[in-house]
């Protein structure tokens, strides 16, 4: 049945390699940068949420620059300073702190498997920061001082669980497996966990600690806690706002670079996308200006050549809205690499607002290009068309 | 406008009609004051050589132009100064046109194309689309698209969208100026039939078998009457 | 006329559509272009800033924010201190050349911009090798040292007695004027460390100390035996030099990504080249026609094709390329919001094998959008575009 849809659809897929053009341009431009929307938005949900059930408020860090230390974390690398075993002991004796948890942090680099495995070493407070820790087997702490527990896609990429024999080279340490870790979707699921005493033995820091984390009895009191633990020698508070803030800052100035490009990209294919338009106009003058001598009025074509480029962003938007499902995998594997400490799990699968935001930005940006060819289309005259070359 | 609500015998009108062209630096003047009148139920041919301003009437006429001075009664009703909008009213519904090279869309289907006319004037459900193609004889060629048409079966698709409006007036413009001798013969039967039937029917032509199938002729000659 | 002649009057005839194709191209070689200029700046720009600053080690008060070192670099005001018995035992790590302390304070002035003062000792020059000083270090009883901006802003010459900005009733003579450095110390007022502790009410007190090693390669030894130090618990012992490289190798890492963004740009900007292309070869298919009927043959058109192509692509990556250099520094204002530690020099720089490398690979990608345009022209036979198409108005 002829209706404006289908008479505009036939204009566009009759020429199917300008429009295919035209529309993959702009679905590359738009896989892009929905996946660095939903990267950035995931990424400070991802961290939210995860800082958040451990009710942290505060760590205690090595003396050194935070920026610098945020940045070696997330790229997987040590940290070059340590904090001396006694600064727990300050920290419990707090009346403010309720828990305080040490933790050994350290990097393995793999470079024939070319990633860096992150190691963890913790003691039995940390069960209570980590609410969500529960292994497939049940067990829920090591089960000797040579136990390893893996997280899910470690032991993925290991090809181990619970029971088997782990040999690390680069420590030359023998492990049991005591757990694998039920898939949490926080930073975890990527990390090697061991006792702190044998971390700090296979890592060669004893005695030393990468951070204690601090939960208070009552919120409200970090401010005095803060500065009664900043007095602690050898060891500096940081919030967990400040160590957010870090983070994101650090992804963020990343992210918001990228997404500048990839603008660059769509406003690009933008101008294809107007250039096709006009063209089109252009080369079906005659056409339009028959349809105005039967009886088009200046308003239906106009609404015609605007159905066109609804049609056309619309199909370029939806395109680019599958390919970055498609794509977001993918780009999984490279975050990885980049930032192993990312909660990487879900980071790229679009929200619906981010879906529902991108479709309105199609059909808008199809209205715009339209607008200068669809008033050029409407005000040919019809005379011409009488005289019919 | 409908039939029903005149009763006159003139159909139109024409008085003085006067249409220049700027070309340059020049003025051109393609109609230098012509005047007739036709009757409702008329086949007219206007007739002249090349540049005699044939095709400019046949705009005004068919009111896709208007003339730089004079007066054009279309039923009744003063058309000469209407502003564009009314113009592409009365296109929609008193006028049907024919063109030369005749003007179908290519991405559609022939039924398609009759249809396009009711889809401009937002006529919805049932259109009389198979009827018209039968009065043409092309209703088994209904889902074909022009590429697969001869010349001779567009001309007649073309008619056949003309009609879709039940205008009052056809008007054609050098009709069978691109087909053979032996399809321009269909085609200027066609137009007979039609005419018997009661519709007022203009065509500009060079073809002298049509404009002898014409009630009269009206020759123009450098922008005026001959 | 020559090939070139005839494809150049070509992209004229449509200059709204030629001017949208080289538009595109002009874009994305412009983010192509920024993106590898980038490096190159940033490298530089923090090198000059380090130079500039003339220390190694950056000593700041524990507790302190975390954007410690871009406060001593740029001049800020500092909510915490250090003792000045610190300084001591920092001097006493062996390797350290020169530690020289520094006591800063900012001031806002009623117009609303920040004035900073810097309270030094001399040894201080040690540092600051490329310091030119017209007139003399300020001594301990008074007098100011002033950056070549500053005095520029005051209108302060060598020898004034002047009142010092954003510091109700208190005056100083302006013993010295430094000459510019292209650094944040033009914008600096330096006067010696006791006048300044005692102006500021903090005898005794530093906001942080510059260390200078005497041998930069030993760096990690010197910072673990400044933390091992007793002071060394309540101090941030800060390497700079690592610290920016830190910072840098993780904008550089990103690097590979946003050059694949603006690769996939220019992509972009190529499908909009071959639909250009393509429908400019549809318009024109009688033309061609007749070009072939004349004798032209299918090298020819293909070749008049990308000669067309090469002009519009050309003339777009070079005005892009030049549109990107003299926008850089909005951008870089920009940049600098985004980027921790971005040195205040200019971060794009002109050179001109980036420059060609952007200009080639805009004609590359051009070219190869024009492959299948090209083809379709040379392909048009010359008799078919004569005939009028039926069944087309």
């Amino acid at each position: 049945m002829l209706n404006w849809f289908s008479l505009a659809w036939g204009n566009l897929v009759r020429r199917p390699v300008r429009s295919g053009l035209a529309v993959s341009g702009l679905a590359a431009s738009i896989a892009v940068l929905v996946c660095l929307w939903s990267f950035g938005n995931g990424y400070r949900r991802a961290l939210n949420t995860e800082l958040d059930r451990m009710g942290l408020q505060m760590m205690l860090v090595p003396l050194g620059c935070p920026y610098d230390a945020a940045a070696r974390v997330l790229k997987g690398q040590n940290l070059d300073n340590s904090l001396p075993a006694s600064v727990l002991e300050a920290a419990r004796n707090d009346p403010a702190v309720a828990v305080a948890a040490p933790l050994l942090l350290a990097a393995v680099p793999r470079p024939r498997d070319g990633r860096t495995d992150m190691w963890v070493g913790l003691d039995e407070t940390a069960l209570d920061l980590k609410p969500w820790w529960k292994t497939t087997s049940g067990a829920r702490w090591f089960a000797s001082e040579d136990s390893v527990i893996l997280g899910c896609d470690a032991a993925e990429t290991e090809m181990r669980s619970a029971g088997d024999r782990f040999y690390s080279p680069e420590t030359g340490q023998k492990l049991q497996v005591s757990g694998v870790l039920e898939r949490s979707g926080t930073s975890d699921d990527s990390l090697f966990f061991v006792p702190l005493s044998t971390a700090q033995r296979m890592f060669h820091e004893t005695n030393r600690l990468t951070a204690v984390a601090i939960r208070l009895r009552d919120p409200t009191l970090v401010r005095g806690a803060s500065e009664r633990l900043q007095k602690i020698p050898g060891a500096q508070v940081v919030t967990m706002t400040e160590m957010m803030g870090t983070f994101l800052n650090l992804v963020g100035a990343v992210r918001t670079l990228s997404t500048s490009v990839a603008a660059v990209a769509l406003l690009v294919s933008v101008l294809s996308v107007f250039n096709t338009l006009l063209a089109t106009v252009i080369e079906r003058t005659g056409e339009l200006m028959v349809m105005r001598a039967i009886g088009a009025s200046r308003a239906q074509v106009f609404g015609l050549i605007t159905l066109e480029a609804l049609l056309l962003t619309l199909a370029g938007t939806g395109c680019g809205l599958v390919g970055a499902l498609l794509l977001g995998p993918g780009l999984e594997g490279v975050v990885k690499r980049f930032v192993p400490m990312a909660p990487v799990e879900r980071l790229l699968v679009p929200s619906l607002q981010i879906f529902s935001a991108t479709l309105v930005m199609g059909v808008a940006v199809g209205v715009l290009s339209a607008l200068y060819p669809a008033w050029r289309a409407s005000r040919l005259h019809p005379a011409a068309a009488l005289k019919g070359d | 406008m409908t039939n029903s609500s005149q009763t006159s015998p003139v159909l139109i009108a024409a008085n003085a009609l006067t249409k220049s062209y700027p070309r340059g630096r020049e003025e051109v003047r393609a109609l230098d004051g012509v005047s007739f009148n036709i009757q409702r139920g008329e086949f007219v041919a206007i007739t002249g050589p090349s540049g005699a301003g044939k095709s400019t009437l046949l705009n005004i006429l068919g009111c896709v132009d208007n003339p730089s001075s004079g007066t054009l009664e279309l039923c009744g009703r003063m058309v000469h100064q209407l502003a564009d909008r009314e113009r592409t009213e009365l296109r929609r519904t008193a006028i049907g046109f024919v063109f030369q090279h005749f003007g179908l869309l290519p991405t559609l289907t022939v039924a398609e194309n009759v249809a396009l006319p009711g889809l401009i004037a937002h006529r919805r459900g049932n259109q009389n689309v198979g009827a018209l193609l039968k009065k043409v004889g092309l209703d088994h060629r209904h889902d074909h698209r022009p590429s697969q048409l001869s010349g001779g079966e567009m001309q007649r698709v073309a008619i056949a969208r003309s009609l879709a409006n039940q205008p009052l007036l056809l008007l054609a413009d050098e009709p069978t100026g691109n087909l053979d001798t032996k399809t321009g013969a269909a085609i200027i039967s066609l137009f007979h039939e039609l005419n018997q039937e009661g519709l007022t029917v203009i065509v500009v032509t060079h073809n002298a078998e049509l404009a002898r199938a014409a009630h009269r002729q009206i020759a123009l000659a450098d922008g005026r009457c001959a | 006329m020559t090939w070139l002649q005839l494809s150049s009057k070509e992209w004229r005839r449509r200059p709204l559509r030629t001017g949208l194709t080289g538009a595109g191209v002009a874009l994305a070689t412009a983010a192509l272009f920024s993106l590898l200029s980038f490096q190159k700046g940033y490298q530089e720009g923090m090198r000059g800033e380090l130079d500039r600053l003339g220390a190694h080690v950056l000593v700041v008060p524990k507790g302190c924010p975390y954007d410690a070192a871009s406060m001593a670099l740029h001049g800020a005001s500092w909510p915490c201190f250090l003792k000045a018995a610190y300084l001591d035992e920092v001097r006493s790590v062996p390797g350290v050349a020169t530690a020289a302390p520094v006591f800063m304070a900012a001031y806002y002035q009623t117009n609303g911009e920040q004035v900073v003062y810097v309270g030094v000792q001399s040894n201080i020059l040690a540092l600051k090798t490329a310091w030119r000083i017209q007139g003399q270090f300020p001594g301990p009883d008074g007098g100011i040292l002033s950056g070549s901006e500053a005095a520029r802003v005051h209108g302060w010459r060598v020898g004034d007695r002047v009142a010092l900005p954003g510091v109700a009733q208190h005056g100083a003579t302006v013993t010295g004027i430094l000459d510019p450095t292209s650094g944040a110390d033009d914008t600096f007022v330096y006067m010696h460390l006791e006048a300044a502790q005692r102006l500021f009410g903090h005898s005794n007190e530093l906001t942080h100390i510059l260390v200078r090693l005497s041998q930069p390669e030993n760096m990690d030894g010197v910072v673990t035996q400044l933390r091992g130090c007793d002071a060394g618990l309540s101090m941030n012992i800060v390497p700079l030099a690592h610290v920016f490289h830190t910072i840098q190798s993780l904008v550089f890492s990103t690097r590979l990504f946003l050059g694949c963004l603006a690769a996939m740009a220019l992509l972009v900007s190529a499908a909009g080249v071959s639909n250009s292309l393509l429908m400019a070869v549809a318009e024109r298919t009688r033309e061609i026609g007749i070009l072939r009927a004349i004798g032209a043959s299918q090298a020819d058109i293909f070749r008049l094709v990308c000669l067309e192509t090469l002009q519009v692509c050309a003339v777009g990556a070079g005005g892009g390329i030049v549109m990107a250099f003299f926008t850089s520094r909005i951008v870089e204002t920009w940049v600098r919001t985004q980027l921790p530690f971005a040195p205040t020099e200019p971060l794009i720089r002109w050179e001109w094998w980036v420059a060609g490398a952007c200009l080639a690979g805009a004609l590359i990608v051009g070219l190869l959008a024009a492959i299948l345009p090209a083809a379709r022209a040379a392909r048009i036979a010359p008799a078919e575009a004569m005939r009028t198409v039926g069944g087309r108005a």
